[in-house]
């Protein structure tokens, strides 16, 4: 319905809204969509007489009717249509045959592919399209799974090789069998090799013979040779003998009455240690710090020496277990016998 | 009549072809179906007003699909897709509804 109106297009009072032109009054030209008349609420529009006295009433009643965000919210909802439409009404359509079959056609062709599209999202959405990807995805992983196992087993399998390799090679690189271990711990084997020498000699007497044995007898003890023979071992001596006494790991060093026995065996001053092994590590056995008695000996007259020996011969420890003679024991060695006075013989 | 007739011509096809969509078509399709029934919903409504025209109409659905599928793609790039996809929905929406109470109000009041 079409109401008229005596001034189209012009500033409206306050409050009035200007409704649709009569088709008189109607404009020649078209209107842009962003023209000044298209964008008030007071253009062309075909609304009813009590729809435009609503609205003029509701305008009144706003605070700001120009207010932005309230214009933008109204348009929103009042303005849900297209105004190409409005638009359209100033223009002539399409005259001839042609062109209506042409557009009716197009609308046509339109509304079916829309129709078409809209079934197709209904379908693609009720589709599980997960299924396929859950489906990729399981044999993907019963696949990772069967390279697994077999390269779990190809594991296993070198990991049993390298064991017997490492037993073939602990075989190969063993130098001794539990009997040959039980034989070095009981120094029953001899043994060769470069090491340290330490002489404990008292120091000048004079060349008295009794003064010096006296003075290494009263300030030598048997927990000073024990410290020396424990910190020989500490530093990883392989055969250690004192005063040709071989000391094994059970051997002991203990004193009865004024003498002082390795084992069974008296040993007697002036002492000398020999040790096959590092011997730059078994140089440190007797400094202060592993030997503090030294400081001690040496302030009673006694010198402790340590000497380094290229190639020492330790004969096995003369035992029961033993199978070899003393003078065996003296061929091995191939140098002439220490002996001092009081000293067992073999 | 026409663009209802093409709707349901076009449902039928849709109903017995079973087709697929590309996959790169597949976000987007939604909310271009919501942008075209805006588009039709509102040209009903101008069809009740007396003020249908089919040129309108098909720049009307054709801007607004398209729109509404770049503002989609423009919301993914951004990251912002999803609420993108709200709001523009949000309002085809609002659009829809108002349309549809306009064409019942000419409907049952004549």
């Amino acid at each position: 319905m079409l109401d008229e109106s005596s001034k189209p297009d012009s500033e409206p009072a306050t409050g009035e809204i200007p409704l649709v032109f009569a088709a008189e009054n109607k404009p020649q030209t078209r209107r842009s969509i962003f023209s000044r008349s298209a964008i008030y609420p007071h253009t062309v529009r075909a609304i009813s007489a009590e729809a435009a006295s609503e609205l003029q009433a509701h305008r009144r009643n706003r605070s700001n009717p120009l207010d932005a965000t309230l214009r933008l919210l109204e348009d929103f909802t009042d303005h849900s249509t297209d105004q190409l439409y409005t638009d359209s009404n100033l223009v002539e359509g399409p005259t001839t045959a042609v062109g209506k079959v042409m557009f009716k056609s197009l609308v046509l062709l339109i509304c079916v592919a829309v129709g078409f599209s809209a079934v197709a999202a209904i379908r693609q959405l009720q589709r599980d399209t997960r299924l396929h990807v859950r489906q990729e995805l399981a044999s993907q992983a019963s696949r990772q799974d069967d390279q697994v196992k077999k390269l779990k087993k190809s594991v296993d399998g070198l990991l049993s090789q390298r064991d017997q390799l490492q037993k073939k090679l602990d075989a190969a690189t063993s130098n001794a069998s539990p009997y040959q271990k039980s034989l070095d711990m009981l120094a029953l084997n001899p043994v060769e090799g470069s090491g340290v020498e330490i002489t404990i000699d008292a120091g000048d007497t004079g060349g008295d013979h009794q003064a010096r044995i006296a003075t290494l007898q009263s300030a030598v003890h048997d927990t000073d040779l024990q410290q020396i023979v424990n910190m020989l071992w500490a530093h990883h001596a392989e055969a250690i003998d004192v005063n040709d006494v071989r000391i094994g790991a059970q051997s002991s060093i203990r004193v009865a009455g004024t003498s002082i026995l390795v084992g069974t065996e008296i040993v007697t001053a002036p002492y000398t240690i020999r040790a096959i092994g590092d011997a730059s590590a078994l140089s440190q056995a007797i400094t202060p710090q592993f030997f503090p008695q030294r400081s001690q000996l040496e302030s009673q007259g006694v010198k402790v020496d340590i000497l380094t020996r290229q190639n020492m011969h330790m004969a096995a420890s003369s035992s029961p277990l033993s199978s070899s003679s003393s003078e065996e024991k003296a061929e091995q060695e191939g140098i002439e016998k220490y002996s001092a006075p009081g000293a067992s013989a073999h | 009549m026409v663009a209802v007739i093409g709707l349901i011509i076009g449902i039928l096809i849709g109903v017995f072809a079973q087709p697929s969509i590309p996959v790169e078509l597949q976000p987007y399709l939604p909310i271009m179906v919501v942008a075209a029934f805006d588009a039709l919903v509102g040209a009903a409504r101008n069809y009740f007003e007396r003020n249908f025209s089919d040129r309108a109409f098909i720049v009307s659905i054709i801007s607004n699909v398209v729109i509404a599928a770049l503002l989609v793609l423009l919301g993914n790039q951004m990251g912002v897709g999803s609420q993108l996809t709200t709001a523009v929905l949000v309002v085809l929406g609002i659009r829809i509804f108002s349309n549809a109470t306009a064409i019942r109000r000419f409907i049952f009041r004549g």
